[in-house]
């Protein structure tokens, strides 16, 4: 009657799972709505997690996927730093240095210890970007920044939180070093609320199966993601894979392209992303310390392995990254990092570049692969300073069964919405004219890019100062075995009505009055297959409802659509 | 004789429950829901209650219609017309990748093709100031460019929440211009900001409304034929109710109807019991739904996605925060690449269902699982009416059993655990997530799977008590006919609460009041007669936060206003999120106002059963628990058992509709208004 007495253990195992992800989706909507800058309520430019004792990632929640390396390096770091024996209830500690666990300045992490009858258990992580932490430009990066130090307060493993409550001296520095203290400060205690949410729902799980029981689990969870990973490795022919790209420049050194190069080898059940060929660190700010490296790698490692799943340390494991010191995304001091971002979605792009002969069934062509960006900063009627910032969303490219996405954010970003019109106008001096799908973006294929997507706002106050960053113009959203590249990112600016409009790309401290409009446009997608492979119907489709102009059609699916066609490039007119 | 009728239809079955007025018991029917033609199956489900329409007083009603109709892309071909500039910010929405590293992430299909969406000149500031006219020439172009084909028309222009001028204009020149369209204006709908969500809404209102039209006026046809004079009341997703005509034209309140219902009924039966808080949980064929009741009221949210976050439809109507995972007595036991055992979130669903149904399935689902387990009596399923193939279920079990080198019943608890523990991930979801220990509730369990699960799901969460209603089948009809006529309404209201004349407020509220009492009043009908009460709500935050917390504002607004409001909000804030900022500004957002006309309820039912006999109909059979033994469980029968009687664990309660299972070291016990009241584990 009574045969095995013992509990299934893989139901514990799955409830210890199933738990931790709810532990890291608990602690994302509480620093998600306890928040006060739009980066984190609405972009979600943040990232939750809970990690073991030795930094490994048990559970994190949905949100900026190039957030995922650094989420146990903060551990690590913070190990090599102050040693193991340093943590007490109560404490949380904070880093945002790029060079020791990634990214930029403006990405403070909170960490705090998970202690459980008196013994370290793991620790409760939240990353998440602040608006101002100083430097010599609002909103701590620009183009036109050389080193580190010209970005803002840089901190590493200083304790924020002592048996509970904040440190004074903490709160003063970091509040005296931001333009917009109420801000930082009130976005930090919300990562320590998150933390603490963290810490309690491990302790309470430790309590139910006591520690052994929770270790065993956490330790198969691990082992389970990397069998996954190894299966779906398994499964990519053996091989040497290299693909290459380039950005437009540092920012700096203008006419001077960045190349992006990347080899992926495949052996069995294990990868390796060697990042050898990569550009050497530049001047100008889109540089990041090697935690980057590793994030980038991880990010494209899950989307061709385990994309399905909440991701866990067990779903890297039979990745290697090879970065040598020095490179963009490996960078030593003081290289400036701010706008590390502009270098990631490309690379992912480019590994998955690599890999397209290997898997021509799971990878799409090139998208828009950037952050198209104005950072707005100034003075609302009422007299308080804002610094805003939205990314601007692109095309994805076209995939092996169907159209690519239109006006979706780029590999860097995710789970990560815009801030509505309606909300953006009662934030900031501005009018949003237009916000659309770019007719005529999307690369040619048998299945074409997504849209790229336009935005025209205009000035209605005249402080405002703006920095423009946008790359990837010259290097196009690319297709893939024989579909066409998508149209590039761009940005104009027109000082008044009527006059005219201006191409800019990088541009730092941009002076315009009232009446003066912006334009930023993310690119289309590339194409995937042959355009002389696509449907009638599908072309048809697009031209009627304006996703493709009959001009466009005729020069790109000649003899498809009715009317003469051209015989000319008709080329980028914007 | 004066009947209640309350009919629920479900993707499975169509529940009727029936009160006479004049003093009669409840009479309840279930019936196969008719897909095709749900107006047949409600007929069936009358017929089969011996119902005489013409003695009918009131017809509540909710289906799935709508929401199908958007889940399945079946709605009416729709326009939209909106401001220049923004015509594809229906198709773009939030613009984001919730499904991040899924590099064929796919957002919804766009409910109205490119080619439908019209633009028109015109523009309002966030103030409400108009920045540039409407072109009343621009209009009539739109409404002329309309193809022939189009039905439905939906109207949201940007600001309009500040100031609707422009969109009220628009949606009048069309229902002047083109009668025979239905016409949806966003600010009919919502009055508050986010251009996406405010679309959507106006969108999904217009898709759903021809068909819901429809449906309502063949119902209503059905309903006249019968010689039923009844006003018809369709239930809305906000847990109220509202005639039929209101629910023609703003369809997309009622998209959650069902699982709202479900949820007002457990409140109502739960007011008199005084066991405090408590926990409403749904568990049917496909999915498990929570939602918790505090102080008597469930928890109502400003929006929600139909279908689901990641790729579903945002409208911005109150809904009952209900939080739903997908385990459902169909739900699909599985193993990943890496030998993981998984269950759902596929449903086997009605066809071909459970391997046990004996309709061809042969995956092991949630049900089968059960059967295993001998927490269902295959020879009792809906009260032997349909008979269950216990072989059939140990071989689909036997599929994921023999690759994990596990026992067959092993696996099968294995399966009921890990369901278990999603489920439990929604109950957490609106308690422990918002600073709540599940420990202090009570949990109401319903819906045909609902009661197998809720005593080892109330262990797993140390929840002491377990609450199982008097027919928990077809709980949501009665739901139906205990939930109040309803409506809410919010204006923004934006300024420092310590700046804001507390006189604004009150004349706000009065406003609110006075318009939401208006619309309930004009709604009553039929002879009901009803006082009208009041909730007032505001949205707080700290100055620089984005998201309020809504709290609910009790007694007159008065000079201590803003300092009380203010205190309460600090405890609010700390409660929620574990720290607040006494010391910083407190903003207000928006006021809310609830208007609720409350009905005449059914009281308490009594237990039929002639003697107290413990309603014991065999010696026992053999099921296993939670830990993995096998434990000899004393069999009742739910319709043989009287107040007061109690049943002490390990035993089972066979229901028609439903089992109930009970561990050792629980006990259950009759209540009045023969609810089945479980003392759980230790807390016994």
């Amino acid at each position: 009657m009574t045969a095995a007495a013992v509990l299934p253990d893989l139901a514990t195992i799955a409830y210890v799972r199933h738990a931790l992800v709810a532990a890291a989706g608990e602690m994302m909507i509480n620093v998600k709505r306890a928040a006060y800058s739009p980066s984190i309520h609405q972009i979600q430019d943040v990232c939750v997690g809970v990690v073991d004792v030795e930094g490994s990632i048990l559970a994190c929640a949905p949100g900026l996927p190039m957030f995922l390396a650094d989420m146990g390096e903060v551990v690590r770091d913070g190990y090599d730093t102050l040693g193991r024996d340093v943590f007490e209830p109560g404490d949380v500690y904070m880093s945002n240095d790029p060079f020791t666990i990634g990214t930029h300045i403006n990405n403070i992490a909170t960490y705090s210890p998970i202690f459980f009858e008196g013994a370290l258990a793991g620790f409760a992580v939240v990353r998440g970007h602040m608006v101002d932490l100083g430097g010599a430009v609002p909103g701590s990066r620009s183009t036109r920044l050389t080193e580190i130090y010209q970005e803002g307060l840089r901190v590493r493993q200083l304790r924020l939180y002592r048996a509970g409550e904040p440190d004074p001296a903490m709160m003063r520095l970091i509040g005296d070093n931001s333009r917009m203290p109420e801000a930082v400060l009130g976005d930090l205690r919300a990562q320590v609320a998150a933390c603490r949410t963290g810490e309690r729902r491990v302790q309470a799980l430790l309590g139910k199966y006591g520690r052994p029981s929770f270790e065993h689990a956490a330790r198969e969870i691990l082992a389970h993601g990397d069998r996954l990973a190894r299966a779906a490795v398994r499964a990519i022919p053996d091989g040497t894979y290299s693909a290459e790209s380039f950005l437009d420049d540092d920012g700096v050194d203008l006419d001077t392209p960045v190349p992006i190069r990347v080899t992926v080898v495949v052996e069995g059940e294990g990868m390796t992303i060697d990042f050898s060929e990569f550009a050497e660190q530049t001047r100008g700010a889109i540089n990041t310390g090697p935690a980057g490296a590793v994030a980038i790698a991880r990010n494209a490692f899950k989307c061709v392995t385990t994309p399905h799943e909440p991701a866990n340390e067990g779903h890297f494991r039979p990745l290697t990254v090879i970065a040598p010191p020095g490179k963009v995304i490996s960078a030593r001091p003081p290289a400036a990092c701010g706008y590390w971002a502009r270098t990631t979605s490309t690379t992912v792009d480019t590994i998955f570049r690599a890999l397209s002969p290997a898997m021509p069934a799971a990878i799409p062509a090139g998208h828009f692969g950037d952050i198209p960006m104005c950072l707005i900063n100034g003075y609302d009627s009422n007299g308080r300073r804002f610094v805003f910032f939205e990314p601007v969303p692109g095309g994805h490219g076209g995939r092996p069964h169907e159209d690519g996405v239109s006006a979706t954010v780029c590999f860097h970003e995710g789970d990560t919405p815009d801030v509505p019109v309606e909300v953006q106008e009662a934030l900031l001096p501005i009018v949003v004219e237009e916000s659309a799908l770019d007719e005529d973006s999307a690369g040619a294929g048998r299945f074409r890019g997504g849209l790229g997507y336009r935005r025209v706002f205009r000035l209605l106050g005249s402080s405002a100062s703006m920095q423009i960053n946008v790359d990837r113009h010259r290097c196009l959203p690319w297709g893939l075995h024989g579909g066409a590249s998508g149209r590039p990112n761009r940005a104009a600016i027109q000082a008044g009505p009527g006059a005219p409009w201006q191409p800019v790309l990088k541009q730092d401290d941009i002076r315009l009055g009232p009446g003066a409009r912006v334009m930023l446009v993310g690119g289309g997608g590339g194409g995937w297959g042959e355009p002389a492979e696509r449907s009638r119907a599908a072309i048809a489709a697009d031209v009627e409802a304006g996703y493709v102009s009959a001009m466009a059609a005729r020069r790109d699916y000649p003899g498809t659509v009715d009317g003469a066609d051209p015989t000319t490039e008709d080329g980028h007119a914007d | 004789m004066s009947w209640r009728i309350a009919v629920d239809i479900g993707g499975t079955f169509t529940d009727l429950v029936a009160w006479n007025q004049d003093g009669g018991a409840l009479v309840r029917s279930k019936v196969l829901t008719v897909p095709d033609d749900p107006v047949a199956g409600v007929a069936q489900a009358i017929d089969h209650a011996a119902l005489h329409l013409p003695d009918a007083t009131e017809f509540v009603h909710g289906s799935t219609i709508a929401i199908n109709a958007v889940l399945e892309e079946r709605g009416a071909r729709t326009a939209l017309i909106t401001t220049r500039g923004f015509r594809d910010v229906l198709e773009m929405g939030r613009k984001s990748r919730p499904d991040m590293y899924n590099l064929f992430f796919r957002p919804r299909t766009c409910p109205v093709p490119r080619g439908l969406r019209l633009e028109v000149g015109e523009r309002m500031a966030h103030t409400g100031e108009a920045l540039t006219p409407l072109d009343p020439g621009e209009v009539d172009a739109a409404i002329a460019a309309l193809p022939a084909d189009v039905e439905a028309v939906a109207v949201c222009l940007l600001h309009s929440y500040a100031n609707p001028e422009h969109e009220q204009r628009v949606a009048a020149s069309l229902r002047e211009q083109r009668p025979e369209l239905y016409v949806s204006a966003s600010t009919d709908l919502s009055r508050e900001a986010k251009e996406y969500e405010r679309t959507c809404t106006a969108v999904v209102n217009a898709y759903v409304g021809p068909l819901v039209a429809g449906y309502v006026g063949r119902l209503r046809a059905h309903l006249t034929d019968r010689q039923c004079s009844a006003p018809l009341l369709i239930t809305q997703s906000n847990g109220g109710v509202m005639t039929a005509e209101v629910a023609e034209r703003e369809p997309v309140r009622t998209m959650e109807s069902g699982p709202a219902a479900g949820v007002t009924g457990a409140a109502w039966i739960g007011r008199p019991l005084d066991f405090g808080d408590l926990i409403a949980f749904d568990m049917g064929g496909t999915s498990a739904k929570a939602c918790v009741i505090a102080g008597g009221v469930p928890e109502v949210a400003a929006e929600y996605h139909i279908g689901g976050r990641v790729s579903g439809l945002p409208v911005q109507v109150p809904f009952l925060e209900i939080v739903e995972v997908g385990a459902g007595g169909g739900s699909v036991a599985h193993l990943d690449a890496g030998g993981g055992l998984r269950v759902g979130p596929r449903s086997a669903g009605s066809i071909p269902g459970p391997a046990a149904y004996g309709r061809g399935g042969v995956e092991p689902t949630i049900t089968d699982a059960n059967v295993v387990a001998g927490r269902i009596d295959p020879d009792y399923f809906l009260g032997g009416e349909m008979r269950l193939d216990a072989g059939l279920a140990h071989a689909a079990l036997a599929r994921i059993a023999e690759p994990l080198g596990i026992s067959i019943e092993h696996c099968a608890n294995a399966v009921i655990r890990i369901a278990d523990t999603i489920m439990a991930e929604a109950i957490r979801a609106v308690t422990v997530e918002r600073g709540r220990d599940p420990r202090d509730f009570t949990l109401v369990a319903y819906g045909g799977a609902g009661p197998v699960h809720a005593t080892s799901l109330a262990a797993e969460l140390q929840i002491p008590r377990v609450l199982i209603p008097a027919g928990p089948g077809t709980f949501a009809a009665y739901g139906m006919l205990v939930t109040d006529l309803r409506h809410d309404l919010a204006r923004t209201l934006t300024g420092v609460l310590d700046s804001i004349d507390p006189t604004t407020v009150a004349n706000r509220f009065n406003e609110l009041e006075h318009e939401a009492s208006a619309y309930v009043r004009s709604r009553l009908e039929g002879g009901r007669e009803a006082s009208i009460r009041f909730v007032r709500r505001v949205d707080l935050r700290y100055v620089g936060q984005f998201h309020p917390l809504t709290m609910t504002v009790s007694g007159d607004v008065d000079s201590d206003f803003a300092a009380v409001t203010a205190r309460r909000f600090h405890v609010a804030h700390a409660e929620r999120y574990g720290h607040s900022a006494p010391e910083e500004l407190v903003e207000v957002g928006a006021l809310r106002v609830t208007a609720i006309a409350d009905v005449r309820k059914p009281p308490a039912e009594q237990t039929s059963a002639a003697e107290s006999g413990g309603g014991r109909v065999s010696v026992s059979r053999r099921v296993l628990y939670g830990d993995g033994r096998w434990r000899s469980a004393a069999v009742h029968r739910r319709d043989q058992l009287r107040v007061g009687d109690t049943v002490a664990g390990p035993a089972v309660i066979d229901d028609p509709a439903s089992s109930v299972v009970i561990d050792e070291g629980d006990r259950a016990t009759v209540m009045d208004g023969a609810h089945l009241l479980i003392t759980v584990g230790a807390a016994a």
